[in-house]
């Protein structure tokens, strides 16, 4: 089934069109870039935050960064830009958007996720490799991994530390909204494990309705032959394939 | 319309942890000159606001910490008011 799914992803496709949100001080767009345009050949544009509007586009990728240099808290003043009110949106209408890093904390401060990243547990900026579970493989975002699945992509951040209430940790597990979890090699969620001190080990989850996904880790930095980790180029993938 | 003075404190809930907080807690205890303990770290905003009344003034307020300085997930607020002095 997922060979074919592959198959069909290179021969039977039409392509995606990305937009990818500047705000100042993001540092992550150009990884993404690269990635949808030349390595998996979609179309691809950089959306500014100042703009009111994007048309025909299919995929929203909100990258990371420091936007607005951390100020207030990591993402607030991001989620009160032009663009960010046509990103919920977009959102609410069923579109599909994913924020990576300081683009999970913005979709946070959005209200488009629940819970908010805080300090880690540590107090210190993380910088390394990390494994991590595919919990559900029947999503828009990861229906090209194997269930259960264990991938290694890089992680860096200074907040990563997923708090939760306690209603909504009810409410994301009811829902099924654990996309990621901080694992070992065995797959299991141990203290050890959870480079962040993050609720659950959760490194990445989803909204209710399952089209908007945060995740603290890198796919965008693990998706090129060059750099010797590909296993985050099935998450691009698994959108393409959704879409088509 | 009247123009007020206006100062937000936030700190975070007590139910939260405050690195900050234990990190000068950390100093404190390393040291035996501070008999200091229980720190939290919060900030503190300071803006004028032109409205009609304190009322509304106050109204104002509190949809932007709502919507925009606080998050009332891991934050708790006070609010101050005063007449500006002309």
């Amino acid at each position: 089934m997922k060979l074919l799914s592959s198959i069909k992803l290179r021969l039977n496709m039409r392509k995606i069109n990305f937009g990818i949100i500047q705000f100042p001080g993001s540092n992550c767009e150009e990884d993404c870039f690269n990635v949808i345009k030349n390595i998996l050949k979609q179309n691809c544009t950089y959306i500014w935050h100042d703009s009111n509007t994007f048309t025909n586009i299919d995929c929203i990728i909100v990258p990371g960064g420091f936007s607005y240099g951390d100020y207030l808290r990591t993402g607030a003043i991001a989620a009160q830009s032009k663009i960010s009110y046509k990103i919920k949106d977009f959102a609410n209408r069923g579109g599909v958007v994913i924020g990576i890093c300081n683009g999970f904390q913005i979709l946070t401060e959005l209200k488009l996720l629940p819970g908010i990243l805080l300090r880690n547990q540590s107090l210190n900026f993380i910088c390394k490799d990390v494994l991590i579970k595919i919990e559900d493989n029947t999503t828009r975002f990861t229906n090209l991994y194997e269930h259960g699945q264990i991938i290694r992509i890089p992680i860096a951040h200074a907040e990563g530390n997923l708090y939760l209430s306690k209603e909504e940790i009810d409410s994301i597990k009811t829902n099924n909204q654990i996309m990621f979890t901080y694992c070992n090699r065995d797959g299991k969620p141990t203290v050890e494990s959870n480079p962040n001190g993050s609720i659950l080990n959760i490194a990445g989850l989803s909204n209710k309705e399952g089209n908007v996904l945060g995740l603290m880790p890198h796919p965008e930095r693990a998706s090129d032959t060059v750099l010797g980790n590909t296993d985050g180029k099935k998450l691009f993938e698994s959108i393409i394939n959704y879409i088509n | 319309m009247k123009n007020f003075n206006v100062t937000i404190e936030i700190m975070p809930l007590d139910s939260v942890l405050d690195p900050q907080g234990e990190a000068l807690e950390l100093v404190a205890k390393r040291s035996k000159t501070y008999k200091a303990k229980d720190f939290r770290v919060g900030k503190k905003i300071v803006f004028s606001l032109l409205s009609k009344n304190k009322a509304d003034c106050t109204s104002s307020v509190r949809k932007l910490c709502k919507d925009f300085l606080v998050n009332e997930i891991v934050e708790q607020y006070k609010i101050k008011i005063e007449h500006a002095k002309d």
